[in-house]
């Protein structure tokens, strides 16, 4: 059992490279037959900035949980910083994902009760790993917290309010600020931008990608707005990856 | 560690976010906690009083009947009168060797719902209560002169009166307009200090004042045609032929069975000697199926605030499945989930027990006084006992118990949606 966990943990040695990799996953939702994901081959390397597109209910929200730990492929491997993520026991998967993901979604990503800063600092209270790495880049997480907001434009005179009276596109930043502190290896972001407005979807998107490589993380954006796509590394669209019909 | 101290202060947050509501269950489980534990306070604390009033009596000797209404009555001036007892017996008991003091007690009438005790002046000096205190006189002395009354603390102060007042006696339970000694008005010389027992509730006077003012009387009324002045009463014999009880001091404790037995065995009057303890366990036993009852009800009310508490975390976690999944993404196990919502339950519980353990303190503050005065009844205002911190407990652990439906509930939410909550 110990030897297995090991085992899982240690990166394999043509993974070690990747910030994510995906082999012959295949994925069907409870109860149905047909796999809504069949990915044989998808990797997205260390501090690479990936633009990934495909319509609505096409299976992105879906590969981000199985990358994040959240689902379970039924068959296949799934390894981020070449840590098989579907080898890991329930507590360790919640615990890698709070050290080594950032996610953002398109909406709803902050806890309304608390206010900006803390709602930043949740996943530094779940993870030591990134508590300690925000540490040691800016003395305490709560410096880290507050550098990042002033990086996304949220002044200091925002800090402690609480987040439910912010603009969608500051809750955005916000969140933004949350799925980088402490410097997450990978970023994952689920239709950020969907919920802005058209010239504030480029900033937003200008600001995560400065930050992502300041930090040094990789980032997996999935969106149906190509018009975005420019500025990533590279680009892949869901069609090219999944092939659900594909039997092998 | 540092995680349940994030979490407390997450479920804190949150539940101070959602006041409104919760509110009002808090309400409901602090009214249910002080139903609990104020029952459990004037249980213990009636006890306490009862016992305290006979601490430092050995026997109650009375005519043979029933002993717990010789004791009620004798003692604490309640329910129906028992049958007399000889005054020849009452000398014989106090005549025995074993006998450290007797004090006779003589009662039938009132004065505005007080109980009228007529006895010696040994009452002064040998009654005691609660352990070893004797009573004290705030003002004055005792009984001097035939028609000389002291007052209970709580007479003296619920009708002002003071040394040097005269006051009228009535015959009986005093609901008759006629019956009354008003030809015999009675002169205040003392008054007791407060002991927070029947005695405070009680007019004392002598044994031959309560003949004095009967003389002319036959059957419960004023014998028509004969009248007695009170400047004549010394002309008769003034000597009780009957009393109501005798309350008994032993000069050791451990005699106390054999003098009972020995008593009860009395050759020339049917008599009957009373352990007040063991008369007031049979009054507990009696008391206890209705005890029981209300225990239950209270703790039915409490498990209908119980009720109120998950009915509405339930409700409430529809449009918070956001938030259980956004503390998934951040790192949160759903375990962590669980947890968070057990908090919330175990900290609303906790408030509400707390809000009901300060009502209890200050009901306790604002009623205890009318509670003293109408039933004689002394409630402490003191920390909670062993007995209520088990009650506290009790309702928090229910409330633990019951915050894990909702807990479970969350669990089950943020495995199905894991990261994809829709609002």
């Amino acid at each position: 059992m110990v030897g297995d966990m090991q085992k899982a943990a240690a990166p394999d040695a043509d993974g070690a490279g990747q910030a994510v990799e995906l082999e012959n996953v295949v994925y069907s939702w409870p109860g149905q037959k047909q796999p809504i994901l069949r990915i044989p081959r998808f990797s997205l390397g260390q501090g690479e900035t990936l633009f990934l597109s495909g319509p609505s209910g096409g299976g992105k929200s879906t590969l981000i949980s199985l990358v994040a730990g959240i689902l379970q492929p039924a068959s296949g491997s799934v390894s981020v910083n070449g840590v098989r993520v579907d080898r890991l026991p329930g507590s360790k998967r919640d615990a890698f994902r709070g050290d080594a993901m950032g996610l953002i979604f398109q909406q709803f990503n902050l806890i309304p009760h608390l206010c900006m800063l803390d709602n930043v600092l949740l996943p530094c209270r779940f993870s030591s790993a990134r508590s300690a790495r925000a540490a040691a880049r800016d003395g305490s997480p709560e410096k880290s917290a507050q550098r990042l907001l002033q990086r996304l434009g949220l002044g200091q005179d925002m800090w402690g309010n609480p987040v439910g009276r912010l603009s969608v596109g500051q809750q955005q930043r916000v969140a933004a600020a949350r799925a980088l502190v402490g410097a997450p290896p990978l970023i994952m972001a689920d239709e950020p931008t969907s919920a802005l407005d058209a010239d504030r979807r480029a900033d937003f998107l200008h600001l995560l990608l400065r930050e992502c490589a300041d930090a040094g993380s990789s980032l997996l954006f999935v969106s149906h707005d190509t018009t975005l796509a420019d500025a990533f590394a590279r680009r892949a669209s869901m069609a090219q990856i999944n092939m659900p019909c594909h039997e092998e | 560690m540092k995680r349940w101290r994030f979490l407390l202060g997450l479920a804190c947050s949150s539940a101070w976010n959602r006041r409104g509501t919760l509110c009002l269950v808090v309400f409901s489980i602090a009214l249910s906690t002080t139903l609990l534990l104020g029952m459990e306070r004037v249980r213990t604390q009636v006890r306490e009083n009862f016992m305290q009033s006979v601490s430092g009596t050995d026997l109650i000797v009375g005519a043979r009947g029933s002993e717990l209404q010789l004791l009620l009555y004798a003692v604490f001036h309640m329910g129906k009168a028992s049958n007399n007892m000889g005054w020849d017996s009452a000398q014989r008991i106090a005549q025995r060797k074993d006998v450290a003091w007797t004090i006779p007690v003589s009662l039938g009438d009132s004065h505005k719902g007080f109980a009228v005790v007529a006895t010696t002046t040994d009452f002064f000096t040998r009654y005691q209560y609660r352990r070893h205190a004797a009573l004290q006189f705030a003002t004055g002395r005792p009984f001097e002169g035939i028609f000389d009354v002291v007052l209970g603390a709580e007479v003296a102060a619920r009708e002002h009166y003071k040394p040097g007042d005269r006051i009228v006696l009535s015959h009986g339970d005093g609901n008759s307009l006629l019956a009354q000694h008003a030809d015999k008005p009675f002169t205040v010389c003392g008054i007791l200090a407060h002991t927070g027992t029947p005695v405070d509730r009680g007019l004392y006077i002598s044994l031959a004042a309560m003949e004095a003012i009967h003389i002319d009387w036959q059957g419960g009324a004023p014998v028509p045609g004969f009248h007695v002045r009170p400047d004549q009463v010394t002309k008769f014999n003034l000597t009780p032929k009957n009393v109501t009880a005798v309350l008994v001091g032993l000069k050791s404790r451990s005699r106390v069975f054999a003098a009972q037995r020995e008593i009860n065995a009395d050759q020339q009057e049917a008599l009957m000697g009373v352990m007040p303890g063991v008369a007031l366990d049979q009054l507990w036993t009696l008391l206890r199926s209705g005890e029981n009852a209300l225990r239950v009800l209270s703790w039915l009310v409490t498990a209908a605030g119980l009720a109120g508490l998950v009915a509405t975390i339930l409700a409430g976690l529809g449009e918070r499945r956001r938030e259980l999944a956004v503390l998934r993404a951040a790192g949160a196990s759903p375990w962590d989930i669980v947890a968070l919502l057990s908090l919330e339950s175990l900290l609303l519980v906790l408030a509400g027990a707390l809000t009901g353990a300060a009502f209890m303190a200050a009901l306790l503050l604002v009623f205890s006084p009318m509670l003293a005065s109408v039933y004689g009844l002394s409630l402490a205002l003191t920390c909670p006992t062993a007995a209520e911190w088990q009650l506290l407990a009790g309702i928090l652990a229910a409330g633990f118990l019951a915050g894990l439906i909702p807990a479970w509930r969350a669990y089950r939410i943020s495995l199905a949606d894991g990261l994809n909550a829709s609002t």
